[in-house]
């Protein structure tokens, strides 16, 4: 029998045979492989919360060590610094601060963007996450404008902006509201666009990425490790240095052609400090447990207590601009449920105006001891279902997905998006003060005219940037 | 992308269909071109050709299991090739060993049957007297071309292993053939 016509012949087999036996090929290990298209947008986001600082951040758009790949550069403002004390410096840094606040606002309409992006993503995860609504939100208007046809009208639709000249006026307006580096607060939005030198681009779009998204564009080969490493010294020089894990966890393959990057940098001290001395060791009944972590207090937090039939919120007052809402849930119900909760999402909407604030029906004005755990939480995170549930898809099928506006030589669609997220809040020093008010607030109706709140299980929290707008939402299931 | 909407892109004659092709399964292709051909360049144009094959076949035609069909058609147009350059007369090393290695069970048998149908419904009833990790790693040598090491990796079995299943379903193939009268 002939060999070479028995191997001609098996070639002929029900097709059945030869789905069910083949290779799962390795990716990476052959380096003939031609270049297909994928466009990943990561967004790394980090926020830091600690109650320390007090220097503006020495962040620029393009730092030197990744100046050779620059194509376009965007110009940052300039933040006049805060004073070291009252008596000088302090009228023009607040004029400064006055001028910017001209921005204010500009994102008061994309509120129901962060109700259903924060349910889509927090919504079902029982474990520490992280979330930044604005920065997503940043990546995707970046997305619309290097798309078009129905994969633009997507991510508008899902963005709720009517069209994509409507669009970069928000963004610029919304980037200007939240940025500051003044040192009293570290608000950077940082953007970049990052082409494989095989895609022909267009100039246009590049420039309004710079002007209307402050977006740094670079080009280079993705196979050089210097080109990646490029980005990620991007990352770190965006987010103070403070995002080196995250940064290093960025392989990305040969293959792609373009990545669009956000980040956000946000730094700020409490309004009324936590006194160390105060702090002390208690239980926290995590997820997986109980721990004992140590936690902060303070007595003297007047203010409004916010309620509803599931849970109870406390806001604390950022130094200079923004708030940290912490949400507790009552005994039973989790925190992932909150960001689908009527009555906890009426609240998130109102968290950027004062005055819708007081129309809220369930708050009560009182004396609140507060405890809340120190913590260091981080996730990351894989958008792309959130996003599809959002009703973005045409992006992520090669078949559709449209990038024409900035190239048209090579096929791009989306492979994934990555979403890394820190919030740390902390004071210095713990001393092994007394400390044992550990009481369980029964979050729905209050007290007459104190309570105790006491963030000892699993709960949620929202912290709103400058002008309002949320900047970070998450839950805290465990603390270690 | 699933299958199904690559197929309506064919169908809808856009070109979109060959892009999303070489997306979903160019590595797949290249991977059989590269096996039986044994050089970049041979198996890239094998790997074009294989599209171009697509997109004349579909419509009328319809693979229900199009990454299998595309592997296939590459499979034919890269055994073709390999025929036609006499000057190298046999390829890369997973395909001519692979070929040599059945030499040895099938060259004192008598010719197989005449007709195409005859030869599938031969070798698919072969198969399925093999066990289902048997027949894969039988068709992962000789359909798809693969060397014992990469068999070995892909099954996560050991090469002694291998080895051992191949010369069993080699044995189990003259059995069988000798049983249909061959």
């Amino acid at each position: 029998m002939n060999t070479e016509r028995f191997h001609e012949q098996l070639g002929e087999i029900d097709l059945k045979y030869v789905s069910e036996s083949a290779p799962r090929l390795k990716k990476n290990k052959r380096p003939w492989i031609s270049a297909v298209a994928a466009v990943l947008v990561v967004a790394v986001v980090l926020g830091v919360f600690f109650g320390r600082g007090g220097k503006p951040e020495s962040v620029t758009p393009v730092p030197g060590a990744v100046k050779s790949f620059a194509v376009s550069v965007p110009q940052y403002p300039e933040s006049v610094p805060y004073p070291s004390s009252e008596v000088t410096g302090y009228d023009e840094w607040a004029k400064n601060r006055m001028e910017r606040r001209q921005f204010d606002g500009a994102g008061s309409d994309l509120k129901d963007f962060f109700a259903r992006a924060n349910a889509a993503v927090l919504g079902d995860i029982r474990q520490n996450t992280v979330f930044s609504p604005l920065n997503t939100f940043m990546a995707l208007a970046m997305l619309a404008e290097v798309t078009d046809g129905n994969s633009r009208a997507q991510v508008l639709d899902a963005l709720g902006v009517a069209d994509v000249e409507t669009l970069r006026d928000k963004t610029y307006r919304v980037w200007n509201a939240n940025y500051s580096n003044d040192g009293a607060v570290t608000s950077i939005l940082g953007n970049s666009v990052w082409l494989s030198d095989g895609l022909e681009y267009r100039q246009e779009v590049l420039d309004t990425l710079a002007r209307s998204y402050f977006a740094s564009s670079f080009r280079g080969d993705f196979s050089d490790s210097r080109y990646q490493n490029a980005m990620r010294q991007w990352i770190s020089e965006q987010t103070g240095g403070l995002l080196q894990q995250q940064a290093g966890n960025l392989d990305l393959s040969p293959e792609t052609v373009l990545t669009l990057l956000s980040t956000l940098y946000f730094r700020a001290k409490w309004s009324d400090e936590f006194s160390e001395s105060d702090t002390a060791d208690a239980v926290f009944h995590g997820e997986s447990g109980d721990v004992s972590v140590p936690f902060m207090h303070r007595d003297d937090v007047y203010g409004a207590y916010y309620f509803g039939e599931r849970f109870g919120a406390v806001r604390l007052y950022l130094r200079e601009g923004g708030d940290m809402w912490f949400l507790l849930p009552d005994e039973g119900v989790t925190p992932d449920t909150l960001f689908r909760d009527t009555e906890a999402q009426a609240l998130m909407a109102v968290m950027d105006d004062w005055e819708a604030q007081e129309s809220y029906p369930n708050h009560k004005s009182l004396k609140i001891h507060l405890s809340v755990p120190r913590f260091d939480v981080s996730s990351e995170l894989d958008l792309k279902q959130a996003v599809v549930a959002l009703g973005v898809t045409d992006v992520f099928d090669m078949a559709r997905a449209d990038f024409t506006p900035l190239t048209q030589n090579v096929p791009v669609a989306v492979d994934q998006i990555r979403h890394g997220a820190r919030v740390a809040i902390d004071e210095e020093g713990v001393t092994a003060a007394s400390f044992t008010a550990i009481i369980g607030a029964g979050a729905t109706m209050p007290p007459e005219e104190e309570m105790d709140f006491v963030l000892d299980r699993p709960f949620a929290f929202v912290i709103t940037g400058l002008d309002g707008l949320p900047l970070f939402a998450g839950t805290v299931w465990d603390i270690d | 992308m699933t299958d199904n909407e690559i197929i309506r892109l064919f169908f809808a004659r856009s070109e979109k269909a060959i892009r999303a092709c070489r997306l979903q399964y160019g590595r797949l292709c290249r991977s059989v071109a590269m096996h039986v051909l044994g050089r970049r360049e041979d198996a890239e144009e094998a790997e074009n050709d294989t599209y171009l094959r697509a997109w004349n076949a579909i419509p009328p035609e319809e693979p229900a299991h199009l990454g299998a069909y595309l592997a296939a058609v590459c499979r034919r147009l890269s055994i073709d090739r390999l025929r036609a350059d006499k000057s190298r007369k046999r390829g890369g090393g997973g395909y001519r060993l692979s070929v040599e290695e059945l030499d040895g069970t099938l060259a004192d048998l008598s010719d197989g049957p005449a007709q195409t149908a005859e030869w599938k419904d031969l070798i698919e009833r072969f198969l399925d007297t093999l066990s289902a990790d048997q027949r894969r790693i039988f068709l992962l040598r000789y359909w798809w071309a693969l060397t014992v090491k990469e068999v070995a990796r892909e099954t996560s079995c050991g090469e002694s292993a291998v080895k051992m299943s191949l010369s069993r379903s080699r044995a189990k193939l003259r059995e069988f053939l000798e049983k249909e009268g061959f």
